[in-house]
């Protein structure tokens, strides 16, 4: 009996269904105002300070943070963009790579769900067809170009997409 | 040539200190004139450099600073001096304008308040500098020294082949036991270049030069209430420097000379200004 209820509690764990893997995996952020190698240097060690990165580097010549983060992390990409300006500098818009769940949002419009919180309204470029992906809350991973954030959010032009 | 030799040994044990991290002027660029320096939030930097000037006979400091960044916008500094070469008048005006004036301990803020960035590696700013000093000497030229405030306001734009700055400050002295150093104004401008040579992308060494101008009026000094005529002046000075960078380490080196001197006919004129920086950031 005992094994029963054991079996019967792992399988509801098992089966249970989870908001796992719906997060930022890479960023291409575009940054105006670095002119020089200090910058370069403040801005990489802080950008690989934080939490959830698994490596960064910068590119001053093409004004590009480029940033891989780790599997499971909760970082967003405001965050990221706060502290390029807490360096002194400005984001613009970045092309990422991200997963999360897809969801309908008012009218035809679609939104990406992170579970970090983080929400992207989603365009469709030429190429993607987002209403092939219309069944409800779909796992996907996605990139596109994010533009620069404002206060409605972020709105991200994807360029690819791929059922999870 | 032996004190020169000492004094270039001292400033570089100094500058690899654990308590010394550094930044030529706290910023980017110029080592004498007004700049707009970024540190980011809660960043750290410290400048060690060594300068000398020429009036008939050679002064030399070594000036430690320390920046931080308060804000992205606001950057705190303090700047220490130690007189390695004393010279009896030294000459009046900031041998730096962000640091200080000979012999004096300034703290200073700095408030960016002004940014725009038109594109790629390029930004246009303004920025505020107000300080507070005291001196580190009781007399200056057979003058009491007192303690000063000064303020100046510096835009430019920096990008990563060009450079530009143009600003101007007013530093007061306040008066000691009846005694007054005059005041000094002054206006610098300075344009700096980064060869297509060293636009290598980081962390590769980075190399630019500047071309920098300074033009100062010193006022009268005063003792026991009595102005002295003809111990101020108006010089303007022009000359070279350049700044390298290598990931956290930074080195600089310039030189001034005067190319008009309206000045007073007690003191020699001053013959030159140079510097040396050796900076690191964390």
């Amino acid at each position: 009996m005992k094994i029963q209820i054991i079996t019967f509690i792992l399988g509801i764990l098992i089966f249970l269904p989870t908001k796992t893997n719906a997060q930022l995996l890479e960023v291409k952020q575009t940054v105006y105002g670095m002119d020089c190698s200090p910058c370069a240097h403040g801005l990489e060690k802080r950008i690989k300070k934080m939490d959830g990165i698994q490596s960064a580097s910068v590119s001053l010549n093409n004004g590009l943070l480029s940033a891989v983060l780790n599997k499971e992390n909760k970082l967003t990409l405001e965050e990221l963009r706060n502290a390029i300006e807490n360096s002194g500098f400005k984001a613009q818009s970045a092309d990422i790579v991200v997963q999360g769940s897809l969801t309908k949002g008012e009218g035809k419009s679609f939104i990406l769900k992170v579970s970090s919180g983080e929400e992207f309204l989603l365009i469709a470029d030429d190429q993607v067809n987002l209403d092939n992906y219309s069944d409800t809350d779909q796992l996907v991973k996605l990139s596109g170009e994010a533009e620069i954030s404002n206060e409605t959010g972020i709105r991200l032009t994807v360029k690819k997409i791929n059922r999870l | 040539m032996k004190c020169f030799i000492k004094t270039l040994f001292v400033a570089t044990i100094l500058s690899f200190s654990p308590f010394s991290h550094g930044n030529a002027q706290g910023g980017h660029g110029p080592v004498f004139t007004l700049a707009t320096p970024t540190l980011g939030q809660g960043e750290l930097s410290y400048d060690a450099m060594v300068m000398t000037t020429q009036q008939d006979k050679s002064a030399w400091m070594l000036r430690q600073n320390w920046h931080y960044g308060l804000t992205e916008d606001i950057q705190l500094n303090l700047s220490v001096p130690t007189t390695l070469q004393k010279i009896d008048s030294p000459p009046q005006g900031r041998l730096g304008t962000m640091m200080g004036s000979y012999g004096d301990l300034e703290v200073s803020g700095l408030f960016r308040f002004f940014k725009t960035y038109p594109g790629i590696g390029q930004r246009l700013e303004s920025t505020l500098l107000i300080s507070g000093s005291v001196p580190t000497e009781d007399k200056r030229g057979g003058i009491e020294v007192g303690p000063s405030l000064h303020g100046a306001l510096v835009t430019g734009y920096a990008s990563r082949t060009f450079y530009a700055w143009a600003g101007g400050g007013y530093q007061y002295y306040g008066k000691q036991r009846n005694d007054q150093l005059g005041d000094i104004t002054y206006i610098t401008g300075v344009i700096g270049y980064r060869p297509p040579l060293f636009q290598h992308d980081y962390p590769k060494p980075d190399w630019r030069i500047f071309i920098e101008s300074v033009t100062e009026w010193a006022g009268n000094n005063s003792k026991n209430n009595l102005e002295q005529p003809g111990t101020g002046g108006t010089k303007s000075l022009l000359g070279p420097s350049i700044l390298g960078l290598y990931g956290k380490w930074g080195l600089s080196a310039g030189i001034l000379f005067p190319i008009t001197s309206i000045s007073n006919d007690i003191l020699p004129s001053e013959s030159f200004r140079s510097s040396f920086v050796l900076s690191y950031w964390f």
